[in-house]
């Protein structure tokens, strides 16, 4: 009996001394000295990780970087790998892999996981070992810029920026004798209410609510577009619970799902990509979209209302939109090595900035992806190429793009580590005072209770 | 001291036991027990935005987990939802896995088409039956909508996973669609177990269909329906997530964010580790009073050994 318990005891003494052994604590990269001065560096291989998004377009992007890289001063011999997933799961894919202490040289982000990924350590600051990113400043957005900063510095460089437009259906407002596309909500309403009536569209208006990352880039825009203010540059939540913008934003929409029925419950099942396609489809009369859809909507073959897309000033009393970022941001595991180092470094730099190829300087990566996909991008300064000028002018009004451009802001709040944690309250807790299963004022008193606990 | 033959041979066989039993032991314990361990301890951590603080603060998360105005409202609202989809996925599962078992069990033409058509669905790999479910459920052009609409029975579409008073129950009629078969089998083989001549004594002493049923088949089938009771329950509160995951993500509202879901929001989206952990030895503990309950109540033997002891 007594042996059987000893044998038993070993095997859970085996068990407990291997889980003190076990890191409890992922260990800080040492300091990473200086690169040294070098005239060829490699072979070194980095691998990025990224979100899958036209992965064909992406591997050429790294072939060309590696020639470039190889061709430079100092000449790199570099191989880049790519470890990829789904966009919605690409926070997890992240954090499951620092968890298990492993990390990647160069990683894409979105600007909402910044702030998260940056204060565990698991990427660090640009600026820090590229001072070089600093001259581009000038040249990025305002919202792209702040979106790319945490503590005051500037951890990445743009792959792309783009901004949430409001998107009309010109035949459907024609066919319904509206001359002119809404400048307030209330004049979505009544024009939804037209052409719902008229038996044009049974659901003029969508905008995904279904909870995930597009959720907030629809709701903020929407809160901007009245004026609305989350919270102070202390990270204060300073917001409304029972009046101004933020609570009427909400309030619309419920009264839209259901009262006036100009939007079906289903957009609590629909991403902005659902309602691209019901939109393709000519099933809405109104949208909220990033930019980058504007070229798929008025593509003859892949869209149903070709030519009918266009986009109007955000309704509401400013007008303002909110902006996006995603960028190219340096992993933690780079710092470690010289060389890593220098190749991670010149990968940021070839994908999200400025660079002389074949003897012509400029944004190679962003231009092709703007022009090709219609993304959009962090440069004004895109804006003067013909090439793009050419390639938006064929997918939408510039100038309305451009105005919009300018009136857009990136997600107050965002620079805050627990920032994550809330917006996913935020997804569930609105959708309830959407489908009216709770009251604005509570869920807006909850959430604001929520930030400041979150804070502490 | 000597000892005796069958002291030696007592020994050498306990010896030769455990020899043989080591391999197994030692899978269960480096990918059982060590992670069990270290789940554990990860429980009694306080983690910072992904990193832990190096502070052991015990059984603060718990603490937490059941009290907290931040956490609390989150975790009694997965239990309920969680609670809410168990019941009802188990019972679904459990019927109807045992109706279709009884009808296979019966010689037919086509029978083992049928057992053959039924293994589909539990063949299907778990995140291709959450994308096909969620195409099949899809507000815009899914199937299920395109046919209700076409009979008649619907005038514009409607959501299913969009809507919080229906998002649970889409995401348990898929479920019960792929895990039916398995239990079917399971209580088509205790069918088989029981003897020809037990019916039919039944048959002579005039019992009905429903009379033989009760006091004949579902007796012996017990151990059967126990196991079933027992596979299905940690099935259903586990086996969800990926439904849940494609399919509405915890919404709308809170409607389907069960504890699966919210431990997998706790630990990955929100990088609380030590929450998400002490959430899941929740769940572990919710598990085996679920299964202790099953063993007790639906064993004679130990509820009257129980009885008799009180």
């Amino acid at each position: 009996m007594f042996k059987r318990l000893g044998f038993f005891a070993g095997i859970i003494a085996l068990i407990v001394v291997a889980v003190a052994c076990a890191p409890a604590q992922p260990t800080a990269p040492a300091a990473a000295p200086k690169p040294a001065e070098a005239k060829s560096i490699g072979p070194v291989t980095l691998e990025l990780g990224g979100w899958t998004y036209d992965n064909a377009k992406v591997m050429q992007n790294l072939q060309k970087y590696q020639e470039w890289a190889a061709k430079g001063t100092p000449a790199i011999d570099v191989k880049v790998t790519m470890s990829d997933s789904g966009y919605g799961d690409f926070d997890t894919f992240v954090t499951t892999r620092y968890a298990g202490g492993k990390s990647f040289d160069v990683l894409y982000s979105s600007d909402h996981w910044l702030a998260k990924w940056a204060a565990a350590g698991w990427v660090v600051p640009l600026e820090d070992h590229f001072p070089e990113a600093k001259k581009y400043a000038a040249d990025i957005t305002p919202f792209a810029l702040q979106a790319m900063t945490y503590k005051g510095k500037q951890y990445g460089l743009p792959y792309y920026a783009d901004t949430m437009f409001f998107v009309y259906n010109k035949k459907m407002l024609a066919d319904a004798g509206i001359a002119v596309p809404p400048t307030t909500w209330a004049e979505v309403t009544q024009q939804a209410l037209t052409i719902k009536n008229k038996g044009l569209s049974q659901t003029p208006v969508l905008i995904g609510f279904k909870a995930g990352s597009w959720f907030e880039e629809d709701l903020f825009a929407m809160f901007y577009s009245e004026g609305g203010k989350l919270f102070d540059d202390k990270n204060a939540a300073v917001f409304e619970t029972d009046k101004g913008p933020i609570f009427d934003t909400i309030e619309w929409v419920a009264k839209s799902i259901n009262d006036d029925k100009i939007m079906p419950p289903k957009v609590m099942d629909m991403t902005a990509v659902d309602v691209q396609q019901a939109f393709k489809n000519g099933d809405a009369a109104f949208v909220i979209v990033p930019g980058y859809m504007m070229k798929e909507f008025n593509t003859p073959g892949v869209s149903k209302i070709a030519g009918q897309a266009a986009v109007s000033m955000m309704p509401g009393k400013t007008h303002n939109t909110n902006g996006f970022t995603r960028m190219y941001l340096l992993g933690k595991g780079a710092v470690a090595d010289d060389a890593k180092k220098v190749a991670s470094l010149k990968l940021i730099e070839f994908f999200g900035g400025k660079t002389t190829v074949d003897g012509v300087s400029s944004y190679h990566i962003a231009k092709r992806w703007s022009i090709e996909n219609g993304l959009g991008f962090a440069f004004p300064s895109l804006w003067s190429d013909p090439a793009v000028d050419k390639a938006f002018s064929a997918m939408a009004d510039t100038n309305v793009m451009k105005s919009q451009q300018a009136l857009a802001f990136s997600k107050q709040g965002m620079t805050a580590p627990w920032f994550a944690e809330w917006i996913s309250s935020v997804r569930s807790e609105t959708q309830k005072a959407m489908l009216r299963q709770a009251k604005t004022a509570d869920v807006l008193n909850g959430l604001k209770t929520l930030w400041t606990s979150l804070a502490k | 001291m000597t000892l005796t033959f069958e002291q030696r041979h007592h020994r050498n066989t306990t010896a030769f036991a455990y020899r043989i039993l080591l391999p197994s032991l030692a899978f269960v314990l480096i990918f059982i027990g060590y992670p069990l361990v270290y789940s554990i301890w990860i429980s009694f951590q306080d983690f910072k935005y992904g990193v832990p603080t190096g502070n052991v603060i015990w059984f603060r998360n718990f603490l937490d987990i059941l009290t907290s105005s931040t956490v609390a409202p989150q975790f009694y609202n997965s239990l309920l939802v969680t609670l809410k989809f168990t019941v009802v996925a188990v019972a679904a599962v459990v019927i109807i896995s045992l109706g279709i078992a009884l009808i296979i069990n019966e010689r037919f033409r086509g029978n083992d088409l049928l057992k053959l058509a039924l293994l589909l669905p539990y063949a299907i790999p778990g995140p291709v039956n959450a994308v096909m479910w969620n195409w099949i459920y899809d507000p815009t052009f899914g199937v299920l909508n395109g046919l209700l609409y076409q009979v008649g029975f619907i005038k514009e579409y409607f959501t299913i996973t969009g809507n919080p008073d229906l998002a649970l129950w889409g995401i348990a009629f898929a479920y019960i669609w792929k895990f039916v078969p398995y239990s079917t089998f399971l209580f088509v083989a205790g069918l088989s177990t029981i003897p020809q001549s037990v019916y039919e004594a039944a048959q002579m002493d005039c019992a009905g269909t429903w009379r033989i049923f009760r006091k004949v088949t579902l007796p012996l089938l017990m151990p059967v329906l126990q196991m079933v009771l027992v596979i299905q329950t940690i099935f259903a509160l586990l086996m969800h997530f990926g439904l849940v995951f494609v399919l509405t993500r915890g919404g709308p509202g809170n409607a389907t964010s069960t504890l699966a879901w919210l431990i997998y929001n706790e630990s990955f989206t929100f990088t609380q580790f030590g929450r998400g952990a002490a959430m899941a030895i929740m769940l572990s503990l919710i598990m085996i009073v679920f299964i202790y309950l099953y063993l007790v109540v639906l064993n004679p033997e130990k509820r009257s050994a129980r009885t008799q002891g009180a």
